[in-house]
Protein backbone atom coordinates (compact mmCIF):
# COMPACT_ATOMS: atom_id res chain seq x y z
CA UNK A 1 0.00 0.00 0.00
CA UNK A 2 2.47 2.59 0.93
CA UNK A 3 5.21 4.25 -1.41
CA UNK A 4 8.75 2.64 -0.18
CA UNK A 5 10.58 5.32 1.86
CA UNK A 6 13.37 6.15 -1.07
CA UNK A 7 10.96 7.32 -3.66
CA UNK A 8 9.19 9.66 -1.01
CA UNK A 9 12.74 11.43 -0.09
CA UNK A 10 13.76 11.27 -3.78
CA UNK A 11 10.18 13.09 -4.27
CA UNK A 12 10.74 15.52 -1.93
CA UNK A 13 13.89 16.44 -3.17
CA UNK A 14 12.81 16.70 -6.79
CA UNK A 15 10.14 19.18 -5.54
CA UNK A 16 11.84 21.37 -2.93
CA UNK A 17 15.52 21.38 -4.37
CA UNK A 18 15.05 21.03 -8.41
CA UNK A 19 17.81 20.54 -11.31
CA UNK A 20 18.23 23.52 -13.04
CA UNK A 21 15.98 23.47 -15.88
CA UNK A 22 14.40 20.85 -14.76
CA UNK A 23 11.45 20.08 -13.26
CA UNK A 24 9.17 16.94 -11.81
CA UNK A 25 5.94 16.52 -9.89
CA UNK A 26 3.96 13.23 -9.31
CA UNK A 27 0.65 12.79 -10.43
CA UNK A 28 -1.27 12.75 -7.36
CA UNK A 29 -3.37 9.52 -8.28
CA UNK A 30 -0.13 7.91 -9.18
CA UNK A 31 2.64 8.93 -6.71
CA UNK A 32 5.27 6.46 -9.54
CA UNK A 33 4.41 8.52 -12.19
CA UNK A 34 5.86 11.74 -12.87
CA UNK A 35 5.16 14.74 -15.48
CA UNK A 36 8.84 16.19 -16.05
CA UNK A 37 9.67 19.31 -18.08
CA UNK A 38 13.41 19.60 -19.22
CA UNK A 39 14.70 22.58 -20.62
CA UNK A 40 16.71 22.64 -23.73
CA UNK A 41 20.68 22.84 -22.79
CA UNK A 42 22.13 26.53 -23.92
CA UNK A 43 24.49 26.39 -26.95
CA UNK A 44 22.49 23.21 -28.48
CA UNK A 45 19.82 22.99 -30.91
CA UNK A 46 17.27 22.42 -28.41
CA UNK A 47 18.43 25.55 -26.26
CA UNK A 48 15.08 27.87 -25.20
CA UNK A 49 12.88 24.80 -25.39
CA UNK A 50 10.76 23.37 -22.98
CA UNK A 51 10.19 19.29 -23.89
CA UNK A 52 7.85 17.11 -21.61
CA UNK A 53 8.85 14.11 -20.79
CA UNK A 54 6.79 11.14 -18.55
CA UNK A 55 8.70 9.33 -16.60
CA UNK A 56 7.39 6.41 -14.00
CA UNK A 57 8.72 4.04 -11.48
CA UNK A 58 8.07 0.66 -12.01
CA UNK A 59 7.38 -2.06 -9.01
CA UNK A 60 11.02 -3.15 -8.89
CA UNK A 61 12.22 0.26 -8.86
CA UNK A 62 15.22 0.91 -7.63
CA UNK A 63 16.20 -2.59 -8.90
CA UNK A 64 14.74 -1.67 -12.24
CA UNK A 65 15.38 1.63 -14.01
CA UNK A 66 12.73 4.24 -14.49
CA UNK A 67 11.06 4.50 -17.59
CA UNK A 68 11.12 7.62 -18.86
CA UNK A 69 9.71 8.91 -22.62
CA UNK A 70 9.42 12.40 -24.54
CA UNK A 71 5.71 13.83 -25.10
CA UNK A 72 7.08 16.53 -27.06
CA UNK A 73 8.16 15.75 -30.75
CA UNK A 74 12.01 16.43 -30.65
CA UNK A 75 14.31 15.70 -33.48
CA UNK A 76 17.36 13.81 -32.05
CA UNK A 77 19.29 11.13 -33.34
CA UNK A 78 18.73 8.74 -29.76
CA UNK A 79 15.04 10.10 -29.26
CA UNK A 80 12.30 7.82 -31.87
CA UNK A 81 9.14 8.82 -32.70
CA UNK A 82 6.96 7.81 -30.02
CA UNK A 83 9.83 9.54 -27.72
CA UNK A 84 11.70 6.69 -26.50
CA UNK A 85 15.17 7.56 -25.35
CA UNK A 86 18.47 5.48 -25.93
CA UNK A 87 20.38 5.43 -22.84
CA UNK A 88 22.84 3.67 -21.38
CA UNK A 89 21.87 4.07 -18.01
CA UNK A 90 18.18 3.50 -18.95
CA UNK A 91 18.94 0.04 -19.51
CA UNK A 92 22.00 -2.09 -18.68
CA UNK A 93 24.02 0.79 -17.00
CA UNK A 94 21.34 1.34 -14.89
CA UNK A 95 22.47 0.73 -11.16
CA UNK A 96 20.25 1.62 -7.86
CA UNK A 97 22.88 4.49 -7.02
CA UNK A 98 21.28 6.22 -9.73
CA UNK A 99 18.25 8.50 -9.38
CA UNK A 100 15.19 10.10 -11.06
CA UNK A 101 17.52 13.42 -10.96
CA UNK A 102 20.38 11.91 -11.93
CA UNK A 103 18.62 10.53 -15.29
CA UNK A 104 16.73 13.40 -15.74
CA UNK A 105 20.33 15.27 -15.93
CA UNK A 106 21.32 12.43 -18.08
CA UNK A 107 18.34 12.84 -20.47
CA UNK A 108 19.45 16.90 -20.46
CA UNK A 109 23.06 16.01 -21.11
CA UNK A 110 21.98 13.70 -23.98
CA UNK A 111 19.94 17.00 -25.56
CA UNK A 112 24.19 18.56 -25.55
CA UNK A 113 25.67 15.83 -27.32
CA UNK A 114 23.73 13.60 -29.62
CA UNK A 115 25.02 10.15 -30.49
CA UNK A 116 24.50 9.44 -34.09
CA UNK A 117 27.13 5.93 -33.77
CA UNK A 118 23.87 4.38 -31.46
CA UNK A 119 20.91 5.75 -32.68
CA UNK A 120 17.06 4.74 -32.17
CA UNK A 121 15.59 7.74 -34.96
CA UNK A 122 18.35 6.50 -38.12
CA UNK A 123 17.17 8.61 -40.22
CA UNK A 124 17.84 11.56 -37.86
CA UNK A 125 21.11 9.86 -37.26
CA UNK A 126 21.96 10.24 -40.61
CA UNK A 127 21.30 13.21 -41.22
CA UNK A 128 23.52 14.36 -38.18
CA UNK A 129 26.26 12.43 -39.75
CA UNK A 130 26.19 13.39 -42.76
CA UNK A 131 25.24 17.14 -42.48
CA UNK A 132 25.64 17.86 -39.02
CA UNK A 133 24.85 21.65 -39.31
CA UNK A 134 21.82 21.09 -41.90
CA UNK A 135 20.47 18.42 -38.81
CA UNK A 136 21.28 21.23 -36.04
CA UNK A 137 18.88 23.39 -38.15
CA UNK A 138 15.90 21.01 -38.50
CA UNK A 139 16.34 20.27 -34.28
CA UNK A 140 15.80 24.03 -34.18
CA UNK A 141 12.92 24.20 -36.16
CA UNK A 142 11.40 21.37 -34.26
CA UNK A 143 12.43 23.34 -30.88
CA UNK A 144 10.85 26.75 -31.97
CA UNK A 145 7.71 24.47 -33.55
CA UNK A 146 6.70 21.88 -30.50
CA UNK A 147 9.03 22.76 -27.66
CA UNK A 148 7.99 26.67 -27.15
CA UNK B 1 -0.02 -2.11 -3.30
CA UNK B 2 1.39 -3.40 -6.58
CA UNK B 3 2.70 -0.21 -8.96
CA UNK B 4 -0.07 1.12 -11.21
CA UNK B 5 1.36 1.33 -14.73
CA UNK B 6 0.03 4.25 -16.82
CA UNK B 7 -1.64 4.22 -20.16
CA UNK B 8 1.55 5.67 -22.08
CA UNK B 9 3.69 3.46 -20.25
CA UNK B 10 1.25 0.10 -20.47
CA UNK B 11 0.87 1.03 -24.45
CA UNK B 12 4.71 1.04 -25.15
CA UNK B 13 5.10 -2.53 -23.56
CA UNK B 14 2.40 -3.77 -25.89
CA UNK B 15 3.61 -2.00 -28.78
CA UNK B 16 6.80 -3.76 -28.15
CA UNK B 17 5.47 -7.12 -27.78
CA UNK B 18 3.37 -6.36 -30.96
CA UNK B 19 6.29 -5.75 -32.58
CA UNK B 20 8.12 -8.69 -31.75
CA UNK B 21 4.82 -11.06 -32.88
CA UNK B 22 2.41 -12.71 -30.39
CA UNK B 23 2.03 -16.77 -30.25
CA UNK B 24 2.04 -18.05 -33.88
CA UNK B 25 1.37 -15.13 -36.06
CA UNK B 26 -2.15 -16.06 -36.22
CA UNK B 27 -3.08 -12.49 -34.84
CA UNK B 28 -0.84 -9.60 -34.40
CA UNK B 29 -1.12 -5.58 -33.86
CA UNK B 30 0.67 -2.51 -34.09
CA UNK B 31 0.25 1.25 -34.28
CA UNK B 32 -1.67 2.65 -37.32
CA UNK B 33 0.68 5.75 -37.69
CA UNK B 34 4.03 5.24 -36.14
CA UNK B 35 4.01 9.00 -35.36
CA UNK B 36 1.15 9.00 -32.79
CA UNK B 37 2.80 9.51 -29.84
CA UNK B 38 -0.48 9.33 -27.66
CA UNK B 39 -0.89 5.73 -29.39
CA UNK B 40 -4.82 5.94 -29.35
CA UNK B 41 -5.06 3.65 -32.95
CA UNK B 42 -4.31 0.34 -33.83
CA UNK B 43 -4.22 -1.88 -36.34
CA UNK B 44 -5.08 -5.48 -35.93
CA UNK B 45 -5.35 -8.47 -38.17
CA UNK B 46 -6.56 -11.92 -37.59
CA UNK B 47 -5.62 -15.17 -39.47
CA UNK B 48 -8.90 -16.73 -40.27
CA UNK B 49 -8.34 -20.72 -38.00
CA UNK B 50 -8.50 -23.20 -40.10
CA UNK B 51 -11.23 -25.51 -40.96
CA UNK B 52 -13.47 -22.99 -40.70
CA UNK B 53 -15.43 -21.21 -43.38
CA UNK B 54 -12.97 -18.05 -42.30
CA UNK B 55 -10.04 -20.72 -43.21
CA UNK B 56 -7.02 -18.76 -45.07
CA UNK B 57 -8.88 -15.40 -44.97
CA UNK B 58 -7.36 -12.24 -43.38
CA UNK B 59 -9.17 -10.25 -41.21
CA UNK B 60 -8.49 -6.52 -40.79
CA UNK B 61 -9.84 -4.43 -37.43
CA UNK B 62 -9.29 -1.33 -36.00
CA UNK B 63 -9.15 -0.94 -32.37
CA UNK B 64 -8.93 2.31 -30.41
CA UNK B 65 -7.57 3.25 -26.50
CA UNK B 66 -9.04 5.79 -24.98
CA UNK B 67 -7.76 7.90 -22.28
CA UNK B 68 -8.94 5.60 -19.77
CA UNK B 69 -6.83 2.33 -21.32
CA UNK B 70 -6.32 -0.04 -19.99
CA UNK B 71 -8.53 0.46 -17.20
CA UNK B 72 -11.43 0.91 -19.79
CA UNK B 73 -11.22 -1.65 -22.37
CA UNK B 74 -10.42 -0.70 -25.97
CA UNK B 75 -13.14 -0.15 -28.82
CA UNK B 76 -13.05 -3.02 -31.38
CA UNK B 77 -14.28 -2.59 -34.77
CA UNK B 78 -14.01 -4.93 -38.10
CA UNK B 79 -12.99 -3.38 -41.26
CA UNK B 80 -13.00 -6.46 -42.90
CA UNK B 81 -16.69 -7.53 -43.34
CA UNK B 82 -17.47 -10.55 -41.29
CA UNK B 83 -20.54 -12.20 -39.81
CA UNK B 84 -20.25 -13.17 -36.17
CA UNK B 85 -23.07 -12.35 -33.29
CA UNK B 86 -20.52 -9.98 -31.80
CA UNK B 87 -19.96 -7.86 -34.56
CA UNK B 88 -22.49 -5.21 -35.53
CA UNK B 89 -24.03 -4.54 -38.97
CA UNK B 90 -21.17 -1.67 -39.54
CA UNK B 91 -18.42 -4.14 -37.67
CA UNK B 92 -18.46 -2.69 -34.17
CA UNK B 93 -17.85 -5.29 -31.85
CA UNK B 94 -20.15 -5.41 -29.27
CA UNK B 95 -18.63 -5.09 -25.84
CA UNK B 96 -21.58 -6.53 -24.30
CA UNK B 97 -21.30 -9.66 -26.46
CA UNK B 98 -17.51 -10.66 -26.23
CA UNK B 99 -16.00 -12.29 -23.05
CA UNK B 100 -13.08 -10.30 -22.91
CA UNK B 101 -14.43 -6.90 -23.21
CA UNK B 102 -17.53 -7.52 -20.90
CA UNK B 103 -15.12 -9.06 -18.14
CA UNK B 104 -12.05 -6.52 -18.69
CA UNK B 105 -9.72 -5.60 -16.32
CA UNK B 106 -6.26 -4.14 -16.17
CA UNK B 107 -4.48 -7.50 -16.77
CA UNK B 108 -6.48 -7.63 -20.24
CA UNK B 109 -4.46 -7.04 -23.36
CA UNK B 110 -4.72 -6.19 -26.95
CA UNK B 111 -3.04 -9.67 -27.76
CA UNK B 112 -6.20 -11.07 -25.50
CA UNK B 113 -8.88 -9.36 -27.64
CA UNK B 114 -7.46 -10.47 -30.80
CA UNK B 115 -6.92 -14.53 -29.57
CA UNK B 116 -10.57 -14.70 -28.15
CA UNK B 117 -12.33 -13.10 -31.27
CA UNK B 118 -10.19 -15.89 -33.38
CA UNK B 119 -11.36 -18.22 -31.08
CA UNK B 120 -14.90 -16.95 -31.73
CA UNK B 121 -14.48 -17.70 -34.82
CA UNK B 122 -13.60 -21.52 -34.49
CA UNK B 123 -16.31 -22.37 -32.29
CA UNK B 124 -18.94 -24.95 -32.35
CA UNK B 125 -21.82 -22.04 -32.62
CA UNK B 126 -19.83 -19.93 -35.42
CA UNK B 127 -17.34 -21.96 -37.32
CA UNK B 128 -19.75 -22.68 -40.15
CA UNK B 129 -21.47 -19.21 -40.30
CA UNK B 130 -22.26 -17.95 -43.76
CA UNK B 131 -19.87 -15.34 -44.64
CA UNK B 132 -19.81 -11.98 -46.72
CA UNK B 133 -17.77 -12.17 -49.98
CA UNK B 134 -13.72 -12.51 -48.90
CA UNK B 135 -11.79 -9.13 -49.07
CA UNK B 136 -14.70 -7.22 -49.16
CA UNK B 137 -15.29 -4.37 -46.09
CA UNK B 138 -17.92 -2.70 -43.80
CA UNK B 139 -16.73 0.43 -45.83
CA UNK B 140 -17.66 -0.87 -48.82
Amino acid sequence: MSLPKRIIKETERLVADPAPGITAAPHDDNLRYFDVTIQGPDGSPFQQGIFKLELFLPEEYPMAPPKVRFLTKIYHPNIDKLGRICLDILKDKWSPALQIRTVLLSVQALLSAPNPDDPLAPDVAKHYKEDEQGAQRVSREWTQQYAS
Amino acid sequence: MAAKVPRNFRLLEELEKGEKGIGDGSCSYGLEDGDDIMMSNWNGTIIGPGHTVHENRIYSLKITCSESYPDAPPLVQFLSRVNLPFVSANGTVDPARLHVLASWTRASSLEHVLVEIRKEMASAANRKLPQPPEGSLFSD
